[in-house]
Protein backbone atom coordinates (compact mmCIF):
# COMPACT_ATOMS: atom_id res chain seq x y z
CA UNK A 1 0.00 0.00 0.00
CA UNK A 2 1.39 3.60 -0.69
CA UNK A 3 1.87 5.75 1.94
CA UNK A 4 -0.80 8.28 -0.02
CA UNK A 5 -3.56 5.85 -0.24
CA UNK A 6 -2.66 4.32 3.74
CA UNK A 7 -3.53 8.13 4.69
CA UNK A 8 -6.45 8.54 3.22
CA UNK A 9 -7.84 5.18 4.73
CA UNK A 10 -6.93 6.56 7.84
CA UNK A 11 -7.90 10.00 7.28
CA UNK A 12 -11.72 8.15 6.46
CA UNK A 13 -11.67 6.33 10.02
CA UNK A 14 -13.92 8.36 12.48
CA UNK A 15 -15.94 10.35 9.74
CA UNK A 16 -16.73 10.58 5.74
CA UNK A 17 -14.83 13.62 4.50
CA UNK A 18 -15.06 15.46 1.27
CA UNK A 19 -11.71 15.74 -0.92
CA UNK A 20 -10.10 19.11 0.46
CA UNK A 21 -11.24 17.75 4.10
CA UNK A 22 -9.15 14.12 3.33
CA UNK A 23 -6.49 16.74 2.03
CA UNK A 24 -6.51 18.37 5.54
CA UNK A 25 -6.32 15.69 7.66
CA UNK A 26 -3.52 13.62 5.81
CA UNK A 27 -1.53 16.94 6.09
CA UNK A 28 -2.36 17.02 9.78
CA UNK A 29 -2.28 13.39 10.48
CA UNK A 30 1.45 13.34 8.73
CA UNK A 31 2.75 16.58 10.66
CA UNK A 32 2.53 18.15 7.31
CA UNK A 33 5.22 15.66 5.36
CA UNK A 34 2.26 14.31 3.26
CA UNK A 35 0.82 17.52 0.95
CA UNK A 36 -1.38 15.70 -1.34
CA UNK A 37 -1.99 16.99 -4.79
CA UNK A 38 -5.39 16.53 -6.21
CA UNK A 39 -4.52 14.73 -8.84
CA UNK A 40 -2.51 12.49 -6.48
CA UNK A 41 -5.81 12.47 -4.04
CA UNK A 42 -8.35 11.46 -7.19
CA UNK A 43 -5.79 8.79 -8.83
CA UNK A 44 -5.81 7.19 -4.90
CA UNK A 45 -9.17 7.48 -4.35
CA UNK A 46 -10.49 6.21 -7.89
CA UNK A 47 -8.03 3.01 -7.28
CA UNK A 48 -9.46 2.84 -3.52
CA UNK A 49 -13.18 2.93 -4.88
CA UNK A 50 -12.11 0.34 -7.71
CA UNK A 51 -10.45 -2.11 -5.09
CA UNK A 52 -14.00 -1.89 -2.45
CA UNK A 53 -12.02 0.04 0.12
CA UNK A 54 -13.47 3.44 0.05
CA UNK A 55 -17.04 4.32 -1.27
CA UNK A 56 -19.42 7.79 -1.69
CA UNK A 57 -21.24 8.64 0.81
CA UNK A 58 -22.96 11.86 0.76
CA UNK A 59 -23.16 14.65 -1.80
CA UNK A 60 -23.61 18.27 -0.08
CA UNK A 61 -23.88 21.43 -1.85
CA UNK A 62 -21.74 24.21 -0.58
CA UNK A 63 -21.22 27.75 -2.11
CA UNK A 64 -22.56 26.46 -5.64
CA UNK A 65 -20.54 23.63 -5.34
CA UNK A 66 -21.46 19.92 -4.85
CA UNK A 67 -19.05 18.44 -2.45
CA UNK A 68 -18.66 14.33 -2.57
CA UNK A 69 -18.11 12.73 0.86
CA UNK A 70 -16.40 9.12 0.92
CA UNK A 71 -16.30 6.90 3.16
CA UNK A 72 -14.35 3.83 4.61
CA UNK A 73 -16.12 0.42 3.47
CA UNK A 74 -15.98 -2.42 5.86
CA UNK A 75 -13.34 -4.08 3.75
CA UNK A 76 -11.36 -0.84 3.18
CA UNK A 77 -11.21 -1.00 7.82
CA UNK A 78 -9.97 -5.01 7.62
CA UNK A 79 -7.42 -3.92 5.10
CA UNK A 80 -6.16 -0.66 6.94
CA UNK A 81 -5.88 -2.99 10.34
CA UNK A 82 -3.67 -5.09 8.65
CA UNK A 83 -1.77 -2.43 7.14
CA UNK A 84 -1.41 -1.10 10.21
CA UNK A 85 -0.19 -3.95 12.20
CA UNK A 86 2.17 -4.68 9.55
CA UNK A 87 3.53 -0.98 10.04
CA UNK A 88 4.04 -1.85 13.51
CA UNK A 89 5.63 -4.99 13.79
CA UNK A 90 8.16 -3.82 11.40
CA UNK A 91 8.75 -0.28 13.45
CA UNK A 92 8.94 -2.97 16.67
CA UNK A 93 11.57 -4.91 15.04
CA UNK A 94 13.00 -2.03 14.01
CA UNK A 95 13.12 -0.98 17.67
CA UNK A 96 14.16 -3.94 19.06
CA UNK A 97 17.57 -4.21 17.06
CA UNK A 98 18.13 -0.85 17.84
CA UNK A 99 17.37 -1.10 21.82
CA UNK A 100 19.44 -4.16 21.45
CA UNK A 101 22.96 -2.20 19.43
CA UNK A 102 22.56 0.50 21.95
CA UNK A 103 22.77 -1.97 24.93
CA UNK A 104 25.47 -3.71 23.31
CA UNK A 105 27.43 -0.27 22.77
CA UNK A 106 26.63 2.14 25.45
CA UNK A 107 25.74 0.32 28.43
CA UNK A 108 21.78 1.18 27.60
CA UNK A 109 22.80 5.49 28.65
CA UNK A 110 21.58 6.84 24.82
CA UNK B 1 -16.94 30.72 -13.49
CA UNK B 2 -13.20 32.71 -12.56
CA UNK B 3 -9.92 32.49 -14.30
CA UNK B 4 -8.38 30.03 -12.02
CA UNK B 5 -11.47 27.67 -12.23
CA UNK B 6 -10.87 27.72 -16.18
CA UNK B 7 -6.94 27.16 -16.48
CA UNK B 8 -7.28 24.45 -13.61
CA UNK B 9 -10.51 22.91 -16.28
CA UNK B 10 -8.13 23.19 -18.92
CA UNK B 11 -5.30 20.98 -16.85
CA UNK B 12 -8.15 18.53 -16.26
CA UNK B 13 -8.80 18.06 -20.54
CA UNK B 14 -5.58 15.80 -20.23
CA UNK B 15 -7.64 13.54 -18.68
CA UNK B 16 -9.91 11.10 -20.37
CA UNK B 17 -13.26 12.06 -21.17
CA UNK B 18 -14.50 9.28 -19.17
CA UNK B 19 -12.89 9.59 -15.97
CA UNK B 20 -13.96 13.74 -16.05
CA UNK B 21 -16.95 12.62 -16.46
CA UNK B 22 -17.01 11.01 -12.69
CA UNK B 23 -14.46 13.42 -11.07
CA UNK B 24 -14.06 16.83 -12.86
CA UNK B 25 -16.23 18.48 -10.47
CA UNK B 26 -14.92 17.23 -7.42
CA UNK B 27 -11.42 17.63 -8.59
CA UNK B 28 -12.52 21.17 -9.11
CA UNK B 29 -14.35 21.94 -6.14
CA UNK B 30 -10.92 20.15 -4.28
CA UNK B 31 -8.43 22.40 -5.83
CA UNK B 32 -10.41 25.84 -5.61
CA UNK B 33 -11.01 24.97 -1.82
CA UNK B 34 -7.36 24.02 -1.16
CA UNK B 35 -6.50 28.06 -2.82
CA UNK B 36 -9.00 29.57 -1.31
CA UNK B 37 -7.49 32.30 1.49
CA UNK B 38 -9.37 33.88 4.08
CA UNK B 39 -7.96 37.32 3.20
CA UNK B 40 -11.11 38.61 0.48
CA UNK B 41 -8.12 40.85 -1.90
CA UNK B 42 -5.99 37.58 -2.41
CA UNK B 43 -8.86 35.33 -2.85
CA UNK B 44 -9.64 38.11 -5.28
CA UNK B 45 -6.58 38.64 -7.06
CA UNK B 46 -5.81 34.27 -7.17
CA UNK B 47 -9.20 33.81 -8.89
CA UNK B 48 -8.53 36.34 -11.68
CA UNK B 49 -4.75 36.13 -12.05
CA UNK B 50 -3.79 32.42 -10.22
CA UNK B 51 -2.76 30.01 -12.33
CA UNK B 52 -2.15 25.99 -11.33
CA UNK B 53 1.19 25.69 -9.55
CA UNK B 54 3.30 23.18 -11.64
CA UNK B 55 3.24 20.20 -8.80
CA UNK B 56 -0.13 20.46 -9.18
CA UNK B 57 -0.12 20.23 -13.03
CA UNK B 58 2.35 17.28 -12.75
CA UNK B 59 -0.01 15.35 -10.68
CA UNK B 60 -2.51 15.53 -13.09
CA UNK B 61 -0.18 15.16 -15.83
CA UNK B 62 0.83 11.87 -14.16
CA UNK B 63 -2.66 10.39 -13.09
CA UNK B 64 -3.34 11.12 -16.93
CA UNK B 65 -0.94 9.20 -17.95
CA UNK B 66 -1.34 6.28 -15.55
CA UNK B 67 -4.65 6.57 -16.67
CA UNK B 68 -3.49 5.55 -20.73
CA UNK B 69 -1.19 3.28 -20.39
CA UNK B 70 -3.33 0.68 -18.26
CA UNK B 71 -3.06 0.74 -14.34
CA UNK B 72 -4.99 -0.84 -12.33
CA UNK B 73 -8.30 2.05 -12.83
CA UNK B 74 -8.34 2.24 -16.52
CA UNK B 75 -10.15 1.35 -19.35
CA UNK B 76 -9.50 -1.81 -21.18
CA UNK B 77 -7.97 -0.05 -24.00
CA UNK B 78 -5.73 1.97 -22.20
CA UNK B 79 -4.63 -1.50 -20.41
CA UNK B 80 -4.27 -3.03 -24.10
CA UNK B 81 -1.74 0.23 -25.13
CA UNK B 82 0.02 0.04 -21.92
CA UNK B 83 0.97 -3.73 -22.63
CA UNK B 84 2.10 -2.81 -25.81
CA UNK B 85 4.29 -0.06 -24.89
CA UNK B 86 5.85 -2.62 -22.08
CA UNK B 87 6.56 -5.49 -25.21
CA UNK B 88 7.66 -2.92 -27.42
CA UNK B 89 9.93 -2.13 -24.93
CA UNK B 90 11.12 -5.01 -23.72
CA UNK B 91 12.00 -5.33 -27.29
CA UNK B 92 14.22 -2.66 -27.29
CA UNK B 93 15.57 -3.88 -24.30
CA UNK B 94 16.53 -7.19 -25.86
CA UNK B 95 17.98 -5.82 -28.62
CA UNK B 96 20.80 -3.25 -26.65
CA UNK B 97 21.46 -6.01 -24.30
CA UNK B 98 21.94 -8.59 -27.09
CA UNK B 99 24.57 -5.92 -28.60
CA UNK B 100 25.80 -5.19 -24.77
CA UNK B 101 26.61 -8.98 -24.39
CA UNK B 102 28.01 -8.96 -28.25
CA UNK B 103 29.73 -5.60 -27.36
CA UNK B 104 31.57 -7.18 -24.22
CA UNK B 105 32.70 -10.47 -25.98
CA UNK B 106 34.38 -8.49 -28.76
CA UNK B 107 35.96 -6.71 -26.47
CA UNK B 108 37.35 -9.32 -24.66
CA UNK B 109 38.42 -11.34 -27.64
CA UNK B 110 40.34 -7.94 -28.83
CA UNK B 111 41.31 -8.02 -25.33
CA UNK B 112 43.03 -11.20 -25.94
CA UNK B 113 41.48 -12.37 -22.64
CA UNK B 114 39.16 -15.68 -24.09
CA UNK B 115 41.26 -18.55 -24.01
CA UNK B 116 42.00 -20.43 -27.27
CA UNK B 117 40.57 -17.74 -29.33
CA UNK B 118 43.72 -15.23 -30.66
CA UNK B 119 42.91 -11.73 -31.06
CA UNK B 120 43.26 -11.21 -34.56
CA UNK B 121 45.82 -8.86 -35.73
CA UNK B 122 45.13 -5.07 -35.07
CA UNK B 123 47.38 -2.08 -35.35
CA UNK B 124 48.60 -0.13 -32.24
CA UNK B 125 46.60 2.75 -33.09
CA UNK B 126 43.68 1.17 -33.29
CA UNK B 127 44.58 -0.83 -30.26
CA UNK B 128 45.13 2.47 -28.55
CA UNK B 129 42.21 4.15 -29.67
CA UNK B 130 39.72 1.47 -28.04
CA UNK B 131 41.47 0.54 -24.65
CA UNK B 132 43.85 4.15 -24.41
CA UNK B 133 41.06 6.74 -24.49
CA UNK B 134 39.17 7.24 -21.13
CA UNK B 135 35.91 8.69 -22.99
CA UNK B 136 35.51 5.06 -24.77
CA UNK B 137 36.29 3.53 -21.72
CA UNK B 138 32.88 5.55 -20.58
CA UNK B 139 31.11 5.17 -23.63
CA UNK B 140 32.21 0.99 -23.19
CA UNK B 141 31.39 0.92 -19.80
CA UNK B 142 27.85 2.49 -20.42
CA UNK B 143 27.23 0.79 -23.48
CA UNK B 144 27.90 -3.03 -21.43
CA UNK B 145 24.95 -1.82 -18.80
CA UNK B 146 21.92 -3.14 -20.60
CA UNK B 147 22.39 -6.50 -20.06
CA UNK B 148 22.11 -6.36 -16.20
CA UNK B 149 19.57 -4.26 -17.22
CA UNK B 150 17.68 -6.07 -19.35
CA UNK B 151 18.33 -9.05 -16.99
CA UNK B 152 17.19 -6.89 -13.99
CA UNK B 153 13.85 -6.23 -15.87
CA UNK B 154 13.12 -9.61 -16.66
CA UNK B 155 13.74 -11.04 -13.16
CA UNK B 156 11.23 -8.61 -11.95
CA UNK B 157 13.49 -5.91 -10.27
CA UNK B 158 11.96 -2.86 -12.39
CA UNK B 159 13.21 -0.18 -10.37
CA UNK B 160 16.91 -0.73 -10.43
CA UNK B 161 16.74 -1.64 -14.57
CA UNK B 162 14.89 1.60 -14.84
CA UNK B 163 18.09 3.45 -13.19
CA UNK B 164 20.44 1.60 -14.96
CA UNK B 165 18.99 2.17 -18.32
CA UNK B 166 18.69 5.67 -17.70
CA UNK B 167 22.56 5.63 -16.64
CA UNK B 168 23.33 3.38 -20.08
CA UNK B 169 21.35 6.63 -21.87
CA UNK B 170 23.08 9.85 -20.00
CA UNK B 171 26.87 7.90 -20.59
CA UNK B 172 26.21 7.38 -24.56
CA UNK B 173 24.41 11.08 -24.53
CA UNK B 174 27.18 12.35 -22.91
CA UNK B 175 29.90 10.68 -25.12
CA UNK B 176 28.28 11.55 -28.15
CA UNK B 177 28.21 15.14 -26.83
CA UNK B 178 31.28 15.04 -26.45
CA UNK B 179 32.84 13.75 -29.61
CA UNK B 180 30.80 16.57 -31.41
CA UNK B 181 33.61 18.62 -30.27
CA UNK B 182 36.15 16.80 -32.10
CA UNK B 183 37.07 17.82 -35.61
CA UNK B 184 35.41 16.15 -38.06
CA UNK B 185 33.10 14.48 -36.59
CA UNK B 186 29.13 15.69 -37.39
CA UNK B 187 26.25 14.84 -34.66
CA UNK B 188 23.83 13.46 -37.81
CA UNK B 189 20.39 13.11 -38.03
CA UNK B 190 20.45 9.32 -36.95
CA UNK B 191 22.19 10.09 -33.65
CA UNK B 192 19.92 12.73 -32.89
CA UNK B 193 17.20 10.35 -33.42
CA UNK B 194 18.76 7.32 -31.74
CA UNK B 195 19.33 9.79 -28.75
CA UNK B 196 15.40 10.42 -28.99
CA UNK B 197 14.32 7.14 -29.32
CA UNK B 198 16.53 6.58 -25.91
CA UNK B 199 15.24 8.67 -24.25
CA UNK B 200 11.54 7.46 -25.17
CA UNK B 201 12.40 4.40 -23.83
CA UNK B 202 13.25 5.43 -20.52
CA UNK B 203 10.98 7.36 -19.92
CA UNK B 204 8.57 4.28 -21.34
CA UNK B 205 10.46 2.00 -18.60
CA UNK B 206 9.73 4.51 -15.89
CA UNK B 207 5.46 4.72 -17.13
CA UNK B 208 4.51 1.55 -17.73
CA UNK B 209 6.57 -0.95 -15.66
CA UNK B 210 3.94 0.25 -13.04
CA UNK B 211 3.09 -2.11 -9.85
CA UNK B 212 -0.54 -3.11 -11.77
CA UNK B 213 1.66 -4.65 -14.43
CA UNK B 214 1.61 -8.19 -14.67
CA UNK B 215 5.20 -10.16 -13.77
CA UNK B 216 7.22 -10.05 -17.28
CA UNK B 217 7.44 -14.55 -18.35
CA UNK B 218 10.86 -15.01 -17.99
CA UNK B 219 11.49 -18.10 -19.84
CA UNK B 220 10.67 -16.65 -23.39
CA UNK B 221 12.68 -13.38 -22.97
CA UNK B 222 15.82 -14.87 -21.27
CA UNK B 223 15.97 -17.42 -24.45
CA UNK B 224 15.55 -14.40 -26.64
CA UNK B 225 18.34 -12.95 -25.76
CA UNK B 226 21.12 -15.85 -27.30
CA UNK B 227 18.84 -15.45 -30.74
CA UNK B 228 19.61 -11.87 -30.24
CA UNK B 229 23.07 -12.48 -29.86
CA UNK B 230 23.32 -15.03 -32.69
CA UNK B 231 21.99 -11.92 -35.17
CA UNK B 232 24.43 -9.49 -33.82
CA UNK B 233 27.32 -12.02 -34.05
CA UNK B 234 25.97 -12.91 -37.32
CA UNK B 235 26.58 -9.50 -38.80
CA UNK B 236 29.96 -9.00 -36.60
CA UNK B 237 31.15 -11.82 -38.61
CA UNK B 238 29.69 -10.41 -42.05
CA UNK B 239 32.02 -7.66 -41.36
CA UNK B 240 34.73 -9.27 -40.51
CA UNK B 241 34.34 -11.27 -43.46
CA UNK B 242 33.97 -8.38 -45.77
CA UNK B 243 37.46 -7.00 -44.64
CA UNK B 244 38.76 -3.11 -44.83
CA UNK B 245 35.18 -2.76 -47.36
CA UNK B 246 31.88 -2.69 -45.50
CA UNK B 247 29.27 -4.59 -46.76
CA UNK B 248 26.11 -3.03 -47.97
CA UNK B 249 23.63 -3.99 -45.11
CA UNK B 250 24.22 -1.21 -42.22
CA UNK B 251 23.55 -1.28 -38.95
CA UNK B 252 20.16 -0.35 -39.05
CA UNK B 253 19.59 -2.00 -42.35
CA UNK B 254 19.91 -5.48 -39.27
CA UNK B 255 17.46 -3.67 -37.41
CA UNK B 256 14.80 -3.42 -40.48
CA UNK B 257 15.69 -6.88 -41.85
CA UNK B 258 14.42 -8.25 -38.09
CA UNK B 259 11.72 -5.79 -37.80
CA UNK B 260 10.46 -7.20 -41.28
CA UNK B 261 11.30 -10.46 -40.39
CA UNK B 262 9.49 -10.43 -37.22
CA UNK B 263 6.15 -8.19 -38.81
CA UNK B 264 6.22 -10.84 -41.49
CA UNK B 265 6.10 -14.47 -38.97
CA UNK B 266 3.93 -12.45 -36.60
CA UNK B 267 1.68 -11.67 -39.68
CA UNK B 268 1.56 -15.17 -40.79
CA UNK B 269 1.16 -16.49 -37.48
CA UNK B 270 -2.14 -13.91 -37.00
CA UNK B 271 -3.94 -15.44 -40.16
CA UNK B 272 -3.39 -19.18 -39.04
CA UNK B 273 -4.91 -17.81 -35.82
CA UNK B 274 -2.20 -18.31 -33.84
CA UNK B 275 -1.10 -15.38 -32.41
CA UNK B 276 -2.86 -12.59 -30.12
CA UNK B 277 -3.77 -9.31 -30.43
CA UNK B 278 -1.29 -7.75 -28.07
CA UNK B 279 1.92 -7.98 -30.58
CA UNK B 280 -0.05 -6.06 -33.19
CA UNK B 281 0.21 -2.73 -31.31
CA UNK B 282 3.93 -3.34 -30.14
CA UNK B 283 4.95 -4.30 -33.30
CA UNK B 284 3.14 -1.02 -34.76
CA UNK B 285 5.38 1.16 -32.11
CA UNK B 286 8.53 -1.11 -33.46
CA UNK B 287 7.78 -0.52 -37.54
CA UNK B 288 7.35 3.17 -36.86
CA UNK B 289 10.41 3.19 -34.80
CA UNK B 290 12.90 1.44 -37.23
CA UNK B 291 11.20 3.20 -39.97
CA UNK B 292 12.08 6.31 -38.53
CA UNK B 293 16.00 4.71 -37.77
CA UNK B 294 16.20 3.77 -41.24
CA UNK B 295 14.94 7.61 -42.87
CA UNK B 296 17.92 8.94 -40.80
CA UNK B 297 20.79 6.91 -41.48
CA UNK B 298 19.80 7.59 -45.39
CA UNK B 299 19.26 11.15 -44.87
CA UNK B 300 22.30 11.21 -43.31
CA UNK B 301 23.79 9.63 -46.46
CA UNK B 302 22.18 12.57 -48.33
CA UNK B 303 23.70 15.09 -46.29
CA UNK B 304 26.47 14.64 -44.88
CA UNK B 305 28.47 11.40 -46.55
CA UNK B 306 28.60 7.75 -46.97
CA UNK B 307 30.47 7.14 -43.68
CA UNK B 308 32.38 4.74 -45.90
CA UNK B 309 29.85 2.17 -46.60
CA UNK B 310 29.69 1.57 -49.92
CA UNK B 311 26.94 2.95 -52.61
CA UNK B 312 24.56 -0.11 -52.52
CA UNK B 313 23.67 0.74 -49.11
CA UNK B 314 21.62 3.39 -50.26
CA UNK B 315 19.44 1.50 -52.70
CA UNK B 316 19.21 -1.19 -50.24
CA UNK B 317 18.15 0.88 -47.64
CA UNK B 318 15.18 2.53 -49.70
CA UNK B 319 14.01 -0.96 -50.26
CA UNK B 320 14.36 -1.48 -46.45
CA UNK B 321 12.38 1.64 -45.83
CA UNK B 322 9.24 0.79 -48.37
CA UNK B 323 8.91 -3.18 -46.93
CA UNK B 324 9.16 -0.90 -43.22
CA UNK B 325 6.83 1.35 -44.60
CA UNK B 326 4.26 -1.88 -46.02
CA UNK B 327 4.64 -3.40 -42.44
CA UNK B 328 3.99 -0.93 -40.62
CA UNK B 329 0.78 0.21 -42.54
CA UNK B 330 -0.38 -3.12 -41.80
CA UNK B 331 0.32 -3.64 -38.42
CA UNK B 332 -1.34 0.00 -37.87
CA UNK B 333 -4.37 -1.04 -39.50
CA UNK B 334 -4.55 -4.22 -37.10
CA UNK B 335 -4.35 -2.38 -34.35
CA UNK B 336 -6.88 0.26 -34.99
CA UNK B 337 -9.30 -2.78 -35.49
CA UNK B 338 -8.13 -4.29 -32.12
CA UNK B 339 -8.82 -1.18 -30.39
CA UNK B 340 -11.98 0.01 -31.95
CA UNK B 341 -13.29 -3.88 -30.80
CA UNK B 342 -12.28 -2.28 -26.95
CA UNK B 343 -14.26 -0.19 -24.84
CA UNK B 344 -12.42 3.06 -24.34
CA UNK B 345 -13.92 2.82 -20.28
CA UNK B 346 -13.30 1.34 -17.74
CA UNK B 347 -17.40 0.69 -17.06
CA UNK B 348 -19.62 3.07 -15.02
CA UNK B 349 -19.12 3.79 -11.62
CA UNK B 350 -21.77 3.35 -9.39
CA UNK B 351 -23.04 6.60 -8.63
Amino acid sequence: MTEPAFFILTALVDEPRHGYGIVGEVSALSDGRVRLKVGTLYGALDRLVGDGLVEPDHDEVQQGRLRRYYRLTESGRRTLAAEAERQAANARAASERLRNWRLANNGGLS
Amino acid sequence: MTRLEERYRRVLRLLPAWYREVWEEDMVATYLASVDTSDPDDADYAADYGRPSWSEVASVVALAVQLRVGSACAAPRSTLWGHAIRLAALSAMLWHAASSAVGLLTGLWLAGVIPFLPPPPMPDEYRLLLYGQPWETFRIVGGLLWLPAYLLLVFGRWTAARWLTSIAVVATTVYMVWIERWPGDVFTVSSSYDRLLAILLVAAMFVVFHRDAPPIPRRPWLLALPYAMAVVIGYVILLQAAGSSLPPLDWDGVLSVVMVAAAVVYLSARRLGRSSDTWAPALAILAVAVLGMRAASLLDFALFRSFGWPSATVPLGIAEAIALSVVAVMLILLTSASMRRLPSTPGVRTW
